[in-house]
């Protein structure tokens, strides 16, 4: 790899790695969304990076579509569902901030060891992303634990789904292409469909806060 | 055009067209017609396969071999009675105007987009693909579990939707993991993922990725078949759904999740690593068979009651490939079939029973076979042939699974198999006795015969199959335990 690339990777690991610190220790919801779609950026820059260092044509492909749809369409529809909803209130958390953000380095760690094995394997080639993007899946899962707004609870699963994304980048350049392109339309409706729900269930509820659903037991 | 191609595109285009067409007697017609065909080119397709075997549709991502066949034959024979009963159902619960005329639409469209998803899904060589597919699902099904767009149906779709999400998320992590280990094991010969070309190299493959990305998928997709204890959205997603659409998700649904949890577990027992994942298996396979025995136990809806069996039923399918012998694995494929017909008959007439009774709670359904007798013989029927007596074909199965794990040492297992099974039993029969034979209303009404017409049919069916398999299905199983080999 060249050494501008190289270096240019470097600051991009650096750069999503603190997406993830910012979901974690972030309390209102506008800056929140601003963030994941940062964070997808991101993603598709080190995708193109990778993409002209070594000429897989798919690679190209993934990162202008993760540009477009999940640092643009994405975010933008998550505005307009929060500025249709008038959300201002903070973002409840179960954990307060320190603790959360305490939590947040103790998954960097995980991430590191649970990357390790894969590295021994032959996954050295990107080894600081394939780190990244572990501790970003975590980092998703926390958030989807312990926030409790619907849209808190979206933009977790987003993470996760970024974290996911760039393991694969890390481990084997992407999926076939058919695949990642599948995954790509997946999440988008899914994405949407949640977006509806939100919407129904503000109406039904009058709220968004997940842990007055309780209906449903035993 | 051939079948395979024409039942893959049929349901698809049903769905575009019922999507199209305003709610009205047109709209009838259509689903009709599309689930007549679906089912027609269905059964021919699993037919040719069970006659000549495996058939290659598209190299490396389209396949249909003796195990798709027979998620194929499950997807269409439940798909095409929830098709029939839906018409009936919907019909008299517009009666009742408990949703809006222009809903019916949207029903419609989104059934057969459901089914043809699954459909998609049994044909996919590719593991990659495959889990497209099964998230396709799960999104083609987030507006039918909140179709009555009430707050309990809104809870339960919203749980689904993200469970499923969280759950599918680690599955593809572990099919990423299993590409990892093809390329860095065989490099280009590996493939792209393709299910047989892994299967084959399976010997190259890093035995530690491989358990560590069977884990993942374990929890992945069980989180989508319900294995405990990721099953907690189970029984509210399958019982706030219409019941046709119950019908499907735990007929159907639930094994497809296991199918594609099942191809990952063979490319294991090639690898030499059946132990690992078998006994992985037959963990969560034990632990979500008592899981739903218990609270089988403890149910007062009915609904919920057959979504509790249906993870005690996963569970026991589960534990029969944990076993990890033919005999067994034997055992849990019988199982699939007729677990699948049975739980489609008790979804499909209770959501007959809830319409007469007005209610979910047990406690309110007394004497059905009174007021409603038709519609009570056909869940009876069901009850009888779920919990396992014979001559219906699930006493079959899990006597099979029973003695197989018994005959391969497990006896261990064994005990607690017969301990949950026999709770399982005593429960359903507790709740569902006075349901149908109690005390009830005299208040007998003349159900006409398009409503409880499909229900006995269906139960007719599954005596019949629990009596006699008819040979094509014969010589399909024997091509699907030559794939499995312990």
């Amino acid at each position: 790899m060249s050494d501008a690339l190289l270096g240019a990777v470097d600051i991009l690991n650096a750069l999503l790695l603190l997406t993830g610190f910012l979901l974690v220790g972030y309390k209102r919801l506008l800056p929140y969304v601003r963030v994941y779609a940062f964070q997808s950026m991101l993603l598709a820059a080190l995708s193109l990076a990778l993409a002209l260092q070594t000429g897989i044509f798919h690679l190209y492909v993934m990162a202008a579509l993760t540009l477009l749809i999940k640092g643009a369409l994405i975010p933008w529809s998550l505005f307009a569902l929060i500025a249709r909803l008038q959300i201002k209130r903070e973002i409840e958390t179960t954990i307060n901030v320190p603790l959360s953000l305490l939590s947040a380095g103790a998954l960097v760690v995980l991430a590191q060891w649970v990357a390790q094995p894969l590295l021994a394997r032959g996954a050295g080639g990107m080894s600081i992303t394939l780190i990244v993007s572990l501790a970003l899946v975590l980092m998703g899962l926390f958030l989807m634990a312990t926030r409790r707004k619907a849209i808190t609870q979206i933009v977790g699963l987003l993470t996760m789904e970024n974290g996911l994304f760039l393991t694969g980048v890390a481990m084997t350049s992407g999926m076939p292409m058919l695949v990642e392109l599948g995954v790509l339309f997946d999440v988008f409706v899914g994405i949407s469909i949640l977006g509806i729900f939100v919407f129904r269930i503000r109406q039904a509820f009058d709220t968004v806060d997940m842990e007055q659903l309780r209906e449903l037991k035993g | 055009m051939g079948a395979l191609q024409a039942l893959l595109i049929l349901p698809l285009a049903t769905a575009l067209v019922c999507a199209l067409l305003k709610s009205g007697r047109l709209l009838a017609i259509v689903h009709a017609a599309g689930a007549a065909g679906t089912v027609g080119l269905g059964l021919w397709v699993v037919w040719g396969v069970a006659q000549n075997g495996p058939l290659t549709l598209i190299e490396q991502w389209l396949r249909l071999d003796a195990l798709s066949a027979w998620l194929l034959l499950i997807i269409v024979a439940v798909g095409g009675w929830a098709a029939w009963s839906s018409v009936p159902y919907l019909a008299e619960e517009r009666r009742k105007g408990v949703f809006p005329q222009t809903k019916l639409r949207e029903y419609y469209a989104l059934f057969h987009a459901f089914w043809g998803t699954m459909l998609w899904m049994a044909v996919c060589d590719n593991l990659g693909l495959m889990w497209v597919f099964v998230e396709a699902t799960t999104l083609s099904t987030a507006f039918l579990v909140a179709f009555y767009n009430e707050k309990r149906a809104l809870e339960a779709a919203w749980k689904y939707v993200i469970l499923s999400f969280v759950g599918i998320a680690l599955a593809l992590f572990g099919t990423l993991l299993v590409y990892f280990s093809s390329l860095t094991g065989l490099g280009e010969k590996g493939g792209l993922l393709s299910w047989v070309t892994l299967v084959q190299q399976a010997s190259q493959l890093d035995p530690g990725v491989l358990k560590l990305a069977f884990a993942l998928v374990l929890i992945g997709y069980g989180t989508k078949m319900g294995l405990a204890p990721m099953h907690t959205w189970l029984p509210d997603a399958h019982s706030q759904a219409p019941a046709p659409i119950s019908a499907l998700l735990s007929g159907v649904l639930l094994n497809c999740a296991f199918y594609a949890l099942l191809r990952f577990h063979l490319i294991l027992v090639e690898a030499g690593l059946g132990g690992f994942s078998s006994s992985l298996l037959l963990a969560f396979g034990l632990l979500t068979l008592g899981l739903g025995a218990l609270f089988i136990l403890v149910q007062e809806d009915y609904k919920r009651l057959l979504a509790y069996s249906s993870v005690e039923n996963m569970g026991l399918v589960a534990v029969g490939f944990g076993f990890n012998a033919k005999a067994a694995a034997f055992g849990a494929l019988l199982h699939l079939l007729y677990h699948a017909l049975s739980k489609a008959l008790l979804f499909l007439s209770s959501g007959f029973l809830y319409l007469r009774f007005g209610s979910k709670r047990i406690a309110d359904v007394t004497g059905a076979l009174r007021s409603t007798p038709w519609v009570a013989i056909a869940f009876f029927a069901g009850v009888i042939s779920i919990i396992g007596v014979p001559p219906f074909g699930v006493f079959m199965s899990k006597f099979s699974i029973l003695s197989a794990g018994f005959a391969s040492n497990h006896a261990w297992a064994g005990g607690l198999l017969i301990g949950w099974t026999a709770l399982a039993f005593v429960g359903f029969l507790h709740a569902a006795a006075p349901m149908v034979l109690g005390k009830g209303r005299d208040d007998l009404v003349r159900e006409p015969s398009w409503t409880w017409g499909p229900l006995l049919a269906l139960a007719g069916l599954l005596l019949i199959f629990g009596l006699y398999l008819p040979e094509p299905l014969r010589a399909l199983l024997d091509q699907v335990l030559e794939m499995i080999k312990p």
